[in-house]
């Protein structure tokens, strides 16, 4: 790929049209991949892997004319494909400095606190009781709590992790968005 | 997903995190994060999951350190640090209120409904099924245990020169299976009122009369409580189609003491 390429809404419709002929359903696709890419480059411990998935995504786009001819399998793993060479690449370049540890003043903790009071009132009872449910108490009692938790709802113990999971990122969305962090 | 299986892929997952995971591995891994969603969750449920030991101090050294130097680089995983905390803070401010809402831990019976349910219902069963074989035991004891019979003629048949038949007094809790003899089958139903010393007994009804060696014969099972020393008698009814009583005989009994 040539430096400086440039996402052309053509390379993007061209793209999008690859991962589906329906429209909804591609730009559906793209997100999942673009998330999940996300979680790799961090999981590699990737200082910045939102920036590393966009150079990902641009290079797929940029080749795209010819995988709609040539590549027959799964897109995403042709992204994944992708995204080890801008890994590999990234490895050998200088690295970003690293992000400083978290710290954020009692200001800022008393705001982010206000938020999640109001985002967990954006909640449904079910899901607030749910999620404070289940991440409250410490070891044995939250083994406990969790057991019975699942029990009442009605669902296996993983099935009510990943609900809890679920209610718990949606959450951070919500408190970033409160704090302005988050334009989504 | 079984069980085990989930087990393996969890500690399989907690290493990808903390950056332990053999590079063969992580390659298939990787590739299922990209192409199943369930793997894909269980990866943000772990990562919860690890920043809240972090967060709460249970995490090895060995573990606190790949956290730090590997784990919390990403600006994605800070972000769920930074709000790890807030919610602990969150959790800890509001966990006296919740210490009185908390879910109890009930007895194991009401934890199991439907186990419960069944276990009562069958010992429900197993307790009616005990007592009515201890009641037909009981009402059947008397007539198993000893059953005296006797056939009567019916005194308008008797012939002549035939006394009264005598009986002794049957011991307690017997019964006296009393067999009427009759020439004919004339009624559907019968009723037998029993009489001693003219006054009235009991009533037995309805019978019906029984085949026996050329004639029919009509048993009526009296308890022996009923039998003092005395002079009885047996008034034989068939049961006409309007349901009155027509008197077919009398049979006579003398109980002796």
């Amino acid at each position: 790929m040539k430096k400086n390429w440039v996402l052309s809404q053509q390379s993007f419709d061209a793209l999008l049209e690859w991962l589906s002929p329906n429209r909804e359903d591609a730009g559906h696709k793209y997100e999942i991949i673009r998330q999940r890419l996300i979680k790799i480059f961090s999981a590699r411990g990737c200082v910045d892997p939102e920036e590393l998935t966009d150079e990902t995504m641009n290079r797929v786009a940029s080749k795209v004319i010819d995988l709609q001819t040539t590549y027959t399998g799964e897109p995403a793993l042709f992204f994944y494909a992708v995204g080890n060479l801008v890994y590999r690449e990234s490895l050998r370049r200088k690295s970003p400095p690293v992000l400083p540890w978290v710290k954020t003043d009692s200001a800022e903790d008393e705001r982010r606190f206000e938020c999640l009071e109001a985002c967990l009132e954006k909640q449904t009872l079910e899901n607030r009781e749910l999620v404070i449910q289940y991440y409250q108490d410490e070891k044995r009692a939250k083994i406990n709590r969790r057991k019975l938790l699942a029990e009442r709802l009605g669902i296996a113990p993983n099935a009510l992790r990943i609900r809890a999971c679920r209610i718990r990122n949606a959450l951070l969305d919500c408190v970033e968005r409160c704090l302005g962090l988050n334009e989504n | 997903m079984n069980f085990w299986r989930r087990k393996r892929e969890a500690g399989e997952l907690r290493q990808y995190l903390l950056g332990t995971l053999a590079p063969s591995r992580q390659e298939n891994l990787e590739q299922r994060l990209l192409t199943e969603t369930a793997v894909y969750e269980e990866l943000l449920a772990t990562e919860d999951e690890l920043v809240d030991k972090y967060l709460t101090n249970q995490l090895g050294e060995i573990d606190r350190k790949r956290f730090e130097s590997h784990f919390a680089v990403s600006e994605d995983h800070q972000r769920k640090i930074v709000f790890g905390k807030t919610f602990c803070s969150y959790l800890e401010s509001i966990s006296s209120k919740y210490e009185s809402l908390a879910v109890k831990e009930k007895p194991a019976f009401s934890r199991r409904p439907l186990i419960a349910t069944s276990i009562i219902l069958t010992m429900l069963v197993m307790a009616l099924v005990l007592a009515w074989s201890i009641y037909k035991k009981q009402t059947q004891s008397s007539v198993i245990k000893q059953t005296l019979a006797v056939t009567l003629v019916s005194g308008s048949n008797r012939a002549e020169g035939t006394s009264t038949q005598r009986l002794s007094r049957p011991p307690t809790d017997t019964v006296l299976a009393v067999r009427l003899e009759i020439a004919s089958n004339d009624y559907q139903k019968y009723r037998v009122e029993l009489f001693r010393e003219g006054q009235p007994v009991t009533v037995f009804d309805p019978l019906t009369a029984e085949p026996s060696g050329g004639h029919f014969v009509l048993t009526v099972n009296v308890d022996s409580k009923l039998l003092d020393a005395g002079d009885y008698v047996f008034k034989l009814s068939g049961m006409s189609p309007s349901g009155s009583p027509e008197l077919k005989g009398q049979y006579n009994l003398r109980i002796a003491p």
